[in-house]
């Protein structure tokens, strides 16, 4: 990921919807053409921890991992929050805690989200 | 109403008798030795105390959450210290075991304690305060369990408990999967590698021992772990939420103490001529002990009926309501300090009980967690609340505000360890804000509901750099604004349900409430004036009767031998 393109990524608000459709679960099985794909889901993890921690910003990837970079407590828990509010999910901070990197927990959240019953 | 508490009241007997070897008299004499009375753990032990620890299923009485407070309640209202040192920290470390620990560690705790013994709750480390994400103490793994090396400070009961459930480090992260807890009984350790350290002196709580201890290379067998490597601080956080709700419902207990004890003496006495309690001043800080001391029995009985009925938004409301009624005890104990004159500092004579509850309750609001810990937890989930739940989200179902009530059981797992998921209580201010009118209660959840709208504002506005300890004063403000709305929003939805509450308390208890937010008073002064007299007026009478001073205004023993 370049810097150019967090930067686009930063003029998103998180606090409202994400910007792929959210509800309208089509097809069968657990693969739908409406729901976020893991790149939209990475972008937008990237986006919020440099919200919390400007210091990673544009040093952190797919492969950075989450341990030691201060998101272990606290910002754990509001980044926990958000990913519930925006990708409409219940979690625990224990997810954040269990994931290695940024691509093992936005692989965390993509396989909820498909998981997510229909709405 | 729990048949608990009214029998271990018929159990602890006349307070004031001085032949009742649990009265005052030995519970001061005891605290004078730095010890717990005697007579008193025997009488706990009779009758299994402990037992109210122990969830039903497992041989013990514990159903509800409410029920159990209002027991240890009772105790706290006796003597703080025995309250700690034979009831509180037992169910702290508890509470852990039945949140994540194996069958057999739960049979193990359930058989202890009904078999009368302590469980020591090992997670203070004096360096790290209730920060406890950064606790030392770690255990190394080894071919046959773990080695503990470490210290833990000030917990209680740890050099006379049997067992104790440790928390200690076992991996590099702070706060992520880096620390465990442990169930470890005291005779399976070697001698040589335990070593007690000495009691650290404190001015209150003095009968409560305070222990602290070192491991050295200390050996743990492998199936002392609770609930797996790494989960320590996943299993306090949703553990920590039951006691946090239960403490502030204890205080109210020494609270009565103190308000009790000064209408002993208020009455008793005359000065300037005339009976003390003519005096408007004397009135007023009785009218306003008496008006908090209801304020914090709302607030503490939702949050109790929280965990059984929104666990999923316990993780603001524990902090919340121990942080906030922390407070307010504290500050209506030195203010009712004023009451007694020069007898509210005497060691000796009638009301030589104030003193000793005054300095008990300063050290348990801190403890446990304190107050600034309360709002750290708070900040990170203040951004979310605001935006997604405040004004927005419905109220919360009517029987979370019914105290007294049927609930379901318990359910632990319920709980969650990560952010309140909404605010239903806040919910239920908006709606009476609504209902239009010119009652006051109407006027004061308007004023509230406004007070609200600044603050969802303010709180979308939080910066990351204030959702941390290291957050601005003004962040840490709003969180305590956010407090004080929660408990406005408890008394008003309390009372609405509440049809037995007596209707012409309420304006002052919200007016002392309102008066601890920005903003002039709501009521006018003579509306003021006429809201504390009948408060004050229903604080005497309670006195009279022997009544508790609590919503349930439970009649209890005193004033004489035969009153019951």
């Amino acid at each position: 990921m370049t810097e150019t393109e967090i930067t686009e990524i930063t003029e998103i608000d998180a606090g409202t919807e994400p910007r792929t459709g959210t509800g309208t679960q089509t097809g069968t099985g657990t693969h739908t053409d409406t729901g976020p794909t893991s790149d939209e889901i990475r972008s937008w993890l990237i986006e919020r921890i440099t919200h919390y921690l400007p210091e990673l910003s544009g040093r952190i990837g797919p492969e950075t991992e989450l341990a030691g970079q201060g998101l272990d407590s606290v910002y754990a828990v509001a980044l926990c929050g958000e990913i519930e509010d925006t990708w409409q999910l219940t979690i625990e901070p224990t997810l954040i805690w269990d994931s290695e990197t940024v691509e093992a927990l936005t692989e965390s959240v993509a396989a909820l989200v498909r998981d997510r019953p229909p709405t | 109403m729990s048949a608990g508490a009214e029998e271990l009241d018929a159990l602890l007997g006349d307070p004031q008798d001085d032949a009742n070897p649990v009265g005052y008299r030995a519970v001061l004499a005891a605290d004078e030795q730095g010890e717990l009375p005697a007579e008193g753990e025997k009488l706990l032990d009779a009758w299994c105390l402990n037992a109210e620890f122990v969830p039903a299923e497992y041989g013990g009485r514990l159903i509800r959450a409410d029920h159990l407070a209002e027991v240890l309640r009772t105790l706290w209202r006796r003597d703080p210290a025995l309250g700690l040192g034979y009831g509180f920290a037992s169910f702290l470390a508890s509470v852990n075991v039945w949140t994540a620990g194996s069958p057999e560690q739960r049979r193990d705790t359930a058989d202890r304690l009904l078999a009368n013994q302590r469980i020591a709750a090992a997670f203070h480390e004096l360096e790290h305060g209730t920060d406890f994400a950064y606790a030392d103490c770690a255990a190394a793994p080894t071919p046959s369990g773990w080695s503990l090396t470490g210290r833990k400070e000030v917990v209680t009961n740890l050099r006379r408990a049997e067992a104790a459930v440790v928390f200690a480090r076992t991996g590099p992260d702070a706060g992520r999967r880096g620390h465990s807890l442990f169930l470890v009984a005291r005779d399976a350790l070697p001698a040589d590698r335990v070593r007690d350290l000495p009691r650290q002196g404190s001015s209150g709580m003095r009968g409560v021992q305070l222990g602290g201890v070192q491991f050295t290379d200390c050996p743990i067998p492998a199936d002392a772990l609770i609930g797996g490597e790494g989960r320590g601080m996943e299993i306090a956080l949703r553990a920590f939420q039951v006691t946090r709700a239960v403490l502030p419902s204890l205080f109210v207990g020494p609270l009565d103490t103190a308000l009790r004890t000064a209408l002993d003496c208020a009455t008793a006495r005359r000065l300037y001529g005339g009976a003390v309690t003519d005096l408007p001043y004397v009135r007023s800080v009785i009218a306003r002990a008496y008006a908090d001391l209801l304020a914090v029995d709302a607030f503490a009985g939702v949050a109790i009926r929280g965990l059984h009925l929104a666990p999923e938004s316990m993780a603001a409301y524990a902090p919340a309501v121990k942080y906030l009624t922390s407070r307010m005890v504290l500050d209506a104990v030195e203010d009712l300090r004023s009451v007694l004159g020069a007898s509210g500092y005497l060691r000796q004579g009638p009301y030589a009980i104030f003193q000793k509850t005054a300095r008990d309750l300063a050290p348990a609001t801190f403890a446990h967690v304190s107050r600034t810990a309360c709002l750290v937890m708070l900040l990170p989930q203040l951004p979310r609340l605001a935006r997604r739940s405040w004004l927005a989200a419905p109220a919360a179902d009517p029987a979370l505000f019914d105290l007294g009530a049927q609930l379901p059981a318990l359910d632990l797992g319920a709980l969650v360890a990560g952010m309140a998921r909404g605010d239903g209580v806040l919910g239920a201010l908006a709606e009476t804000a609504e209902r239009g009118g010119g009652d006051p209660a109407v006027r004061f959840a308007a004023r509230f509901r406004d007070e609200l709208r600044t603050l969802r504002e303010d709180c979308r506005a939080l910066m990351p750099t204030d959702l941390t300890g290291a957050a601005s004063s003004a962040a840490f403000d709003l969180a305590d604004r956010y407090t004080m709305l929660l408990a406005a929003a408890s008394v008003l939805a309390v009372w609405q349900r509440g049809a037995r509450y007596p209707a012409e308390l309420l304006p002052g208890v919200l007016d002392r409430l309102a008066g601890r937010l920005p903003g002039p008073a709501l009521l006018s002064a003579s509306e003021r004036e006429e809201a504390e007299r009948r408060l004050f007026d229903s604080a005497v009478e309670r006195h009279r009767e022997h009544r508790l001073f609590d919503l349930t205004a439970r009649r209890v023993p005193g004033g004489g031998k035969d009153t019951l």
